[in-house]
């Protein structure tokens, strides 16, 4: 008790603030009053009396000391003193201040907002209990691309001794009969075990159980909570209530909590069983592309569970047909890293920008704090002399930094929720939710305060002043360099995937994708394709519109193994895959796809009169070269044999970056080919050339649509849109890096700035000798120049180095530009000596305007 | 034999028993009696009594007032609490204790010799 009360009361005192002086003056006076009574009691004269008082009392001065140590913690009042005299400096030298606290603002609050954002795309822990024990499981058709589960491992792999019960789930698209209308939700098909292995319970009703995941089961679906909010008016007595989807009736059995995502990261609106057939679930037939997900079993590794599983895949490889036996590899990872597999790269290389802008902000406060604390010399010499130990000044030198680190905080993080607030203004950020939450923020000021820890001790330690400010200023240019390098590179990537050519109309085109499941069209695409036609061609404004089962660039489309009539057919699935696309006649005309030999579609071929195919230009090339493939029969294993009648242009078939896959392009409405191939997509896809806007053009379509039938649901946009949209990663990496490469330079060249200027001050002398003995202002400028040039070279040396260290960070996220390009590299370094000159051309002058008779009779 | 200083500790001890014999008293009285009983074998700068009083009264066992001493000056007057007589009898008895050990030691190696 009676230390807790005394720590109390000292820690109190600590902050009395001299409060307590008056009145120990009065004691002590009164006591010596006493005793120099006593002395005159005892015969002595006033006089005497007084001085023997003060013997016997002992030095007055220390024993106050004493009692202030006692009233309060030494340390604490120290500080505060500290504090408040270095809130006094800040106040007296706005010019050092001022910039320090801006620049540590700047760099705080940047790296802070930075951080948000890799912690969004990166770092956020998966919502599910004992998130660490969940893994992807799925296997990678190299072939195809694909990283998926087949349904056929999914109902086998079961029983595993390393995994808990095995769940999946695939996502697709839906039509949700909302009042009044229809409306495209994104749905989760599950396996009905696969709540249960995330371990999400329902806010509302009971989840998706397995007895729900049969085919003859009730129809049931789970609804997210915004869409129980916003459709459902939040209403709790939904559960049990019927809603229509696709046509069919859903039973309403439950509400997910309002942070459900799914296992890869997507948010769905609705969730329903996956209710696979009998037949899916087993090897040997057609697989359904599905997404794994279990639990590891306590204490199996990882690599237990990839163990027991390759074993399995073998088994089921074995059994499945021959396309899916080649190239495949089984895939098990913990989930989280799955979630994040996409933004890995791109999150990676910003966190490397945050800490190089924490570093920069931090080397330019150091050097401000060095440069006003070489010009303290004097100060502090007489400090000492007054007989403040060394520990003390240190101590507060530190406070003095602390406290500049510590407004820089306070400015940083409100830098970091503007830019936060402004970050999701940006359409290409690709991160839905960026906040500041406390776990952000707690580490945005770990690391700043540690930053401001290292900058404050700076000038504290005992080394020689102007050769640590030339180190922390080239270390400046060095990390600018570097950001501005990653910056360049990515510009020149953003301009490479800019002048990528399409090979079909971009501009003036608006493409709608119609899905057909569960509306009356489902089996007679053809009747809606005519009506349509119908419609929009009493329709001005709509030109030449036309019809296919897919389109460029993203890639989808039925994907097949290439055949050829008359060539052996030896390994029968080691052969190149070729997309194929049904189009119908006026389909190149619509897409601007330039016809190079023979001749495209008629409607006599749509008929199905006729088996014909038109290739692209990449797969004569391939598989004709040297001949003319008109003539030649194509993709005819398993199928019909078709003949070849035309070549037409490349296209970008295969997403943004790949070149062009080999295609074939079928005629719509022959019979479709079968026989293997993995279709991604399928209904009705409605391509339209537009004379005006193309947005009204949208509007209309959507109208007409809607006039056939109000439950058809279509995804209609402006290839424009399309097109762009692959680059929108690329333009937010441009914004954010030059940004921060523009802020780190900046902030470098300050940096050069103020170690010339605090160079020139201490030359002064030699340069008042110097222009004595004859030396012109150009000769002076010459040296301070020649100076900078040295300090901008050995920046750009390091950072040259750091920029080749890092270009494996930066690598995958070009585009045919080489990370370590000779010319940029060149280019870069030769900009930051450039900007390097340019900040010392200020100080030059003025060096070479003193006056070297008033200079040396100042000495 | 000159006179001894004050060891660590102790004076706060004295300062207690004091104000608990003496009643109220001013720091200029405390450091009278503790010259006194200690037939000024003991010497102790006045001045070094007050941080101590400070820390006794953080801690509670004394408190403080404002007063007109004996020759009617203003003085501040200190008396022992509660707590500060539970503290004296604590301590009075490990001081015992100690010193009753130590002699005992101090005796034993006597012997020895």
């Amino acid at each position: 008790m009676r230390p807790l009360r005394r720590f109390w009361k000292r820690l109190v005192g600590s902050f009395s603030g001299g409060r307590h002086e008056p009145a120990l003056a009065e004691e002590i006076e009164a006591h010596l009053q006493l005793l120099t009574d006593h002395h005159i009691a005892m015969g002595l004269s006033s006089d005497d009396a007084r001085r023997a008082a003060r013997l016997e009392f002992g030095h007055i001065e220390p024993a106050k000391e004493l009692y202030r140590d006692q009233l309060g913690f030494p340390l604490l009042r120290n500080l505060g003193r500290d504090l408040r005299f270095a809130c006094r400096m800040l106040r007296r030298e706005p010019a050092v201040s001022i910039p320090a606290i801006l620049v540590l603002a700047l760099g705080i609050g940047a790296a802070t907002a930075l951080y948000a954002v890799v912690y969004a795309m990166w770092l956020r822990p998966l919502s599910y209990p004992d998130s660490q024990q969940l893994v992807s499981v799925t296997t990678y058709f190299a072939a195809y691309k694909i990283d998926a589960l087949g349904s056929g491992d999914y109902g086998t792999w079961q029983g595993t001794r390393a995994l808990g019960p095995l769940a999946a789930y695939n996502i697709d698209v839906a039509g949700l009969s909302a009042p009044g209308e229809t409306i495209e939700v994104h749905r989760g098909q599950i396996s009905g075990n696969l709540l249960d292995v995330l371990r999400v319970s329902p806010s509302l009703g009971r989840p998706i159980q397995p007895a729900d995941d049969h085919p003859q089961s009730p129809r049931v679906v789970m609804l997210s909570d915004r869409i129980w909010r916003e459709q459902f008016g939040a209403d709790p007595s939904v559960i049990g209530r019927s809603t229509r989807m696709d046509g069919e009736a859903y039973t309403i059995t439950g509400v997910l909590p309002p942070a459900f995502r799914m296992p890869g990261g997507q948010r769905v609106v609705l969730l329903t069983p996956l209710a696979l057939r009998e037949s899916w679930l087993r090897h040997g037939g057609a697989m359904k592309i599905l997404y794994g997900v279990a639990r590891l079993e306590p204490g199996v590794s990882i690599e237990q569970a990839r163990a027991e599983l390759s074993d399995r895949l073998a088994i089921s490889r074995a059994q499945d047909p021959q396309i899916y036996r080649d190239d495949v590899s089984l895939r098990i990872i913990p989930l989280h890293d799955y979630a994040v597999r996409d933004s890995r790269s791109v999150a990676l290389l910003l966190a490397s920008a945050v800490i190089l802008i924490l570093l920069v902000a931090g080397a330019n406060v150091a050097g401000l704090l060095v440069a006003r604390a070489a010009g303290r010399v004097h100060e502090m010499s007489i400090r000492r002399a007054l007989g403040a130990s060394a520990a003390r000044i240190a101590g507060h030198l530190l406070t003095e930094g602390l406290t500049i680190g510590v407004l820089g905080i306070a400015a940083g993080l409100a830098v970091a929720f503007t830019l936060v607030a402004l970050l999701p203004r940006i359409p290409s950020v690709g991160v839905d939710v960026i906040t500041l939450n406390p776990s952000i923020v707690t580490a945005a000021i770990a690391a700043s305060l540690l930053c401001s820890l290292g900058f404050s001790l700076m000038p504290v330690l005992p080394l020689p002043r102007l050769r640590v400010r030339r180190a922390l200023v080239a270390g400046e240019l060095a990390l600018s360099l570097t950001l501005a390098i990653a910056a360049t590179l990515l510009i020149q990537n953003l301009a490479k995937l800019n002048s990528i050519a399409p090979g079909f109309r971009v501009d003036q085109l608006v493409t709608a994708s119609i899905n057909l499941s569960g509306t009356r069209f489902a089996n007679t695409p053809n009747e809606l394709r005519r009506e349509l036609r119908r419609r929009l061609e009493a329709t001005p404004g709509f030109t030449s519109i036309s019809f296919a089962d897919s389109l460029p660039p993203s890639g989808a489309g039925r994907i097949t193994a290439f055949s050829r009539a008359g060539r052996p057919l030896p390994d029968a699935y080691r052969r190149d895959r070729v997309v194929v696309r049904s189009v119908d006649s006026d389909f190149f005309r619509s897409m601007g796809i330039p016809l190079l030999s023979g001749r495209t579609f008629t409607e006599r071929d749509q008929s199905g009169a006729g088996l014909f195919a038109v290739v692209n230009r990449t797969l004569a090339d391939r598989y004709f070269a040297g001949e003319n493939p008109i003539g030649h029969q194509v993709d005819g294993d398993g199928n019909p044999w078709k003949t070849i009648v035309g070549v037409v242009a490349d296209t970008r078939n295969d997403g943004l970056r790949n070149p062009a896959r080999p295609e074939i392009y079928l005629p719509l409405t022959a019979e479709p080919a079968r026989g293997g191939g993995i279709t991604r997509r399928s209904g009705v896809v409605v391509v339209m050339p537009t004379a005006g806007d193309p947005d009204a053009a949208a509007t209309m379509f959507r109208e007409h649509l809607r006039a056939i039938d109000a439950g058809l649901l279509a995804h209609v946009q402006t290839m424009d849109e399309e097109w762009r949209g692959l680059q929108s990663g690329p333009r937010f990496q441009v914004i954010v890096f030059s940004g921060f490469a523009g802020l780190a330079l900046l902030m470098a060249c300050t940096g050069v700035y103020g170690v010339l200027s605090h160079m020139v001050v201490l030359r002064r002398r030699e340069i008042g000798v110097r222009m004595a003995l004859g030396a012109r202002p150009v000769d002076v400028q010459r040296l301070i120049l020649r100076e900078a040039f040295l300090l901008a070279l050995a920046g750009a040396a390091i950072g040259l180095a750091g920029a080749v260290a890092g270009s494996r960070l930066i690598e995958s996220l070009l585009y045919e530009v080489n990370a370590r390009d000779p010319l940029t590299l060149a280019s870069s370094s030769a900009v930051l000596v450039a900007l390097a000159i340019c900040a010392s051309l200020l100080p030059a002058w003025r060096a070479s305007r003193e006056d070297p008779a008033q200079t040396l009779r100042a000495e | 034999m000159g006179k001894a200083a004050v060891r660590q500790g102790t004076l706060a001890l004295m300062v207690l028993q004091c104000l608990d014999v003496l009643g109220p008293q001013h720091g200029y009285g405390i450091a009278r009696r503790i010259e006194q009983t200690s037939g000024d074998l003991l010497s102790i700068n006045h001045g070094t009594l007050y941080p101590v009083l400070l820390k006794l009264e953080q801690e509670g066992s004394i408190a403080s007032d404002w007063g007109v001493s004996e020759n009617k000056r203003k003085a501040k007057f200190y008396r022992i609490t509660r707590a500060g007589k539970k503290q004296l009898r604590a301590e009075t008895r490990e001081w015992q204790q100690t010193s009753g050990i130590m002699a005992r030691f101090l005796a034993l190696r006597e012997e020895a010799e």
